[in-house]
């Protein structure tokens, strides 16, 4: 009643080639066509190709879907940094580090810092901190009753501060993307580092004792009288990643 | 310009890493817990430009002159490259590029032209110098900073020739814990099943998927191997005995002990990270739950109470929460729960199938499988706060059941882009995808916890 | 089992997609259909579906013979429903013939020479006769489909009227997805099978069951067909 496998599948690859020529002889025929018409009308010539460049109007993908990987955007431009930093880079403080001296090097592994202003929270704290007070020293103490954003402002104004005081040792650069420390600041009223705790410690110990120094002799601005107790007393993690 | 001071400092705290790690943590770990319940803010000094470190490993030298040095040498150098070529922070340079004669440099930061290092363009240098005698080896590797020709690293091995691998995988630990201050992972292994022609059987594998041995060999179904968190033993399914059971077996081979053998399905095992809790899924009262009970065996409660399949839990790092797979919105999905089954929350708001979540040992992230509006499975992160999903793979054949190395750098999946199913290792951000296995058939991977102390 | 699906998927993949792009003929459809169904009959025959399940299997062929007049008369979609028809039959019959029918026939060829087990298999097997077999799921989904409940109802017949009858009910699923929640997805299968047959009067002590999750499947291949192959619960007589 059946034929037999291979036969069945002799006769499907008969079947296919014979689909696949039908396709072929149908698409040279009507490019066959095409060219005999336009040798009969001269007139007919294809005009001059204008390049158009199409744009993908698409709509934006489903939020129910899971993400696609994108194509990676092309870097921003350089001078795309945030304008508070770049301002502060030219020295306005002398470097609190007495022991190393200033090197065409080392300002630039400083400006390579401070240009790495790209930690989001970071940028949305120093943007909302612009927006509102119009001044780059951000929150004007006293002008705002809302906790929140006054802390908000008071930890971008710490976070340059450090930014900007903060070297890494010449020593130290090839190994900069492996550094990083975390420590607990204790902040008094006036801005000083009273204490400080170390919550993740780096073995290089060149690279601690760097920090440690900063964070001795550094001083902060001082944060808004409403908040000092919680910087005193609950003080504030800062991550270091140079 | 050199301070002896620091590669003193450092050269005596090497020995001693793993417990000024363990110190760390202690100090660590309170003030992290302070963190989450206080909700201290934290300030990030730094630029998040990564540019990967260049590495120079010239050949390993044998030291009894030989011209071929012994196949173990060979070893060793190619185990140091492959090593640091899989850690995504570093580049390995092409050791045809290197300007130094490694015959004749030696080895002390003295007879070493750092200059011709820093042409080729070396922020690192690694060298070695192995003397075999009969079977036994003795090895002196070295780590330098190119830049200020500061020895940073110096380890010295003496044992079989056999031990040769393992020599170059403590010394590449030795390295990053000096570089980065955490932990390296060349030590951990990897277990996994293998399809064979009775049934599926427990391998383990050292990272390079060489040393690949069985650990169960009984004919049976044996599936979802996990690591006890000492890492001796491994936590798996077995239909050995006809009920899908959950033994534990010691890794170097033993008999197997039964931890759980309620009627219907005993699976995934999921050690706390304290090691004193074992989460699991159990079918017992008619439909798939989630359960936790004593390490012992003692003390079995009952997590969740849903007519959907709840199964796959993944403790958080501080053993605080359980992130699990629940179909009980429909498809399956993951979510996040309390240890003590209170507070559940999902946390995949994206797609439609979403299976095998492990939670990174960082904390911050849970990889899991996911199937796409085209009906693929990729691997994916989410942020269990932010709800963040990343894709970490796309357009490779399937990619299914991450697993977390224990620094949480890198996750290890199966994928069959290449045909059959195999191992693949990749960096946490998907970057770096290399396959480890050399032939098919492998499911379920499970990275070890770290295994020298 | 798996190697006569294979190159035939591969050999019939092209061609639809030609099909497709060419004029997308709706005879060539039913072509198609009625080549799935041939596929499938040549599965239950290499079973030996004629001798284990010779009911369904004559009505498999009763219907790919009216499909074919079908397809030839035009009435395409006739033929396409009636050649699916053909299809599920054929797979039907090739599902309830395993090796446990050929121990039927041992059985009653040499006789006291089996061992109980068998002869109690053998005693169900008769006694249920082709309706001891698989029956099939829709994807990630555990409910009892309708095709499956005149298969289930007639063992739940069977057995409820002898006590001493027993199954293991094994869930299976397709190779896709996670090997614990599919684990997890056999068992209700299986839990499934077991409720629905206890719902027809089947004493609960009777049924066993048992997930084999995705470790066993049926078809190693990745097509739909195989997929579908690989969805199901298997009733074993104990």
């Amino acid at each position: 009643m059946y034929e037999t496998a291979r036969a069945r599948s002799r006769a499907v690859n008969r079947a296919f080639k014979w689909v696949l020529g039908a396709s072929l002889a149908l698409h040279v025929g009507v490019f066959g066509v095409v060219v005999y018409a336009q040798s009969l009308h001269p007139k007919l010539q294809v005009h001059d190709t204008i390049p158009v460049e199409l744009v993908r109007l698409g709509k934006p993908r489903d939020p129910a879907l899971l993400p696609r990987i994108a194509k990676s955007a092309p870097p921003p431009p350089a001078d795309d940094t945030v304008a508070l930093d770049t301002g502060k880079t030219d020295k306005t403080k002398p470097a609190p580090k007495p022991d190393k001296k200033k090197t065409p090097e080392l300002s630039d592994a400083a400006r390579r810092m401070l240009e790495g202003a790209a930690d989001d929270r970071l940028d949305k704290a120093l943007a909302k901190v612009e927006e509102l007070e119009g001044s780059p020293e951000g929150v004007a103490h006293g002008t705002t009753t809302d906790p929140a954003r006054a802390a908000r402002g008071y930890e971008a104004q710490v976070a340059a501060s450090l930014k900007q005081a903060y070297q890494l040792p010449e020593m130290l650069k090839s190994q900069q993307q492996f550094l990083s420390a975390e420590f607990v600041l204790f902040i008094e009223g006036n801005g000083r580092i009273s204490r400080y705790e170390i919550v993740k410690r780096h073995p290089n110990d060149l690279f601690m004792s760097a920090l440690e120094s900063l964070l001795k002799t550094h001083q902060l601005p001082a944060p808004p009288p409403n908040l000092a107790s919680r910087y005193r007393d609950e003080g504030v993690l800062v991550r270091f990643k140079p | 310009m050199r301070r002896p001071r620091d590669e003193v400092i450092l050269r005596r705290l090497c020995p001693h890493a793993p417990l000024l790690l363990l110190a760390l943590t202690a100090v660590a770990l309170p003030a992290q817990a302070q963190t989450e319940a206080g909700k201290r803010t934290v300030i990030e000094i730094g630029s998040p430009d990564f540019r990967p470190y260049p590495l120079a490993i010239p050949d390993i030298r044998d030291m009894a002159g030989e011209k071929t040095p012994a196949p173990a040498i060979r070893e060793m150098t190619d185990t140091l490259r492959w090593n640091f070529d899989l850690a995504a922070t570093f580049k390995v340079l092409d050791p045809k590029s290197y300007i130094a004669d490694p015959k004749k440099e030696g080895l002390a930061a003295a007879s070493i032209k750092f200059e011709d290092w820093v042409n080729v363009g070396a922020d690192g240098l690694i060298k070695g110098g192995v003397t075999v005698a009969g079977d036994t080896l003795k090895a002196d590797l070295r780590f330098f900073d190119v830049a200020s020709g500061r020895q940073l690293v110096q380890k010295s091995y003496t044992g079989k020739v056999e031990d040769a691998k393992r020599f170059a995988r403590a010394f590449s630990d030795e390295v990053i814990f000096a570089l980065t201050g955490t932990r390296g992972i060349f030590q951990t292994r990897l277990a996994a099943v293998r399809k064979t022609k009775s049934g599926r059987e427990l391998w383990v594998m050292d990272l390079d998927g060489e040393g690949a041995t069985a650990v169960t060999n009984n004919g049976s179904i044996n599936l979802l191997p996990a690591w006890s968190r000492n890492g001796q033993e491994l936590i798996f399914t077995s239909y050995i005995r006809h009920n899908p059971n959950l033994y534990s077996t010691p890794v170097g081979g033993g008999r197997p002990r039964l931890l759980s053998g309620e009627r219907g399905l005993n699976t995934g095992g999921a050690m706390s990270p304290d090691g004193s809790k074992l989460a699991l899924t159990l079918s017992r009262d008619g439909n798939s739950e989630i359960y936790v009970m004593n390490a012992d065996g003692t003390g079995l409660k009952r997590l969740t109470n849903e007519w959907a399949i709840d199964s796959s839990p993944s403790w958080s790092p501080n053993g605080k929460r359980i992130a699990f797979v629940s179909s009980r919105w429909g498809d399956p999905h993951i979510f996040v729960m309390n240890a003590d089954g209170t507070g559940v929350k999902r946390i995949t708001d994206r797609g439609t199938y979403n299976q095998t979540p492990d939670w990174s040992p960082k904390g911050d992230l849970i990889a899991f499988t996911a199937r796409d509006e085209r009906n693929v499975f990729d691997i994916f992160t989410v942020n269990p706060e932010t709800k963040e999903i990343r894709r970490l793979t796309q357009d490779q054949g399937n990619n299914e059941e991450p697993s977390f190395s224990p620094d949480g750098n890198h996750i290890v999946f199966t994928s069959t882009r290449e045909g059959k199913s195999q191992i693949w290792i990749m960096a946490v951000d998907g970057s770096n995808q290399r396959r480890i296995t050399k032939k098919g058939g492998f499911t379920t991977p499970a990275w070890s916890p770290y295994l020298v102390k | 089992m798996s190697g006569s699906i294979q190159p035939r998927t591969l050999i019939a993949l092209p061609l639809l997609a030609a099909l497709i792009f060419s004029t997308g003929c709706p005879k060539k459809t039913a072509d198609l259909e009625l080549e799935a169904a041939r596929a499938a009959m040549d599965e239950a025959r290499k079973k030996k579906a004629n001798d284990c399940a010779q009911e369904t299997y004559q009505a498999a062929e009763a219907a790919i013979a009216e499909a074919k007049r079908l397809a030839e008369a035009g009435e395409i979609e006739d033929a396409k429903k009636k050649a699916g028809e053909a299809k599920a039959l054929a797979e039907q019959a090739a599902a309830a013939s395993r090796p446990g029918c050929d121990e039927k026939k041992t059985a009653d060829d040499e006789g006291p020479k089996e061992k109980v087990t068998d002869a109690t298999a053998a005693n169900m097997n008769m006694k249920l006769g082709d309706a001891v077999g698989t029956i099939y799921f829709d994807y990630n989904d555990a409910t009892i489909r309708e095709d499956s409940k005149a298969v289930l109802s007639r063992v739940a017949e069977v057995m409820s009227k002898d006590q001493g009858l027993k199954v293991e009910v094994e869930g299976h699923c397709d190779v896709r997805g996670s090997t614990e929640y599919n684990l997890h997805l056999g068992e209700r299968r299986a839990r499934s099978v077991m409720k629905y047959l206890v719902a027809q009067g089947v004493e609960p002590k009777q049924v066993e069951i048992i997930s084999y999750g995705e470790e066993r499947p049926v078809d190693m291949g990745m097509s739909e067909e195989a997929h579908q192959r690989n969805r199901r619960a298997e009733l074993k007589p104990q």
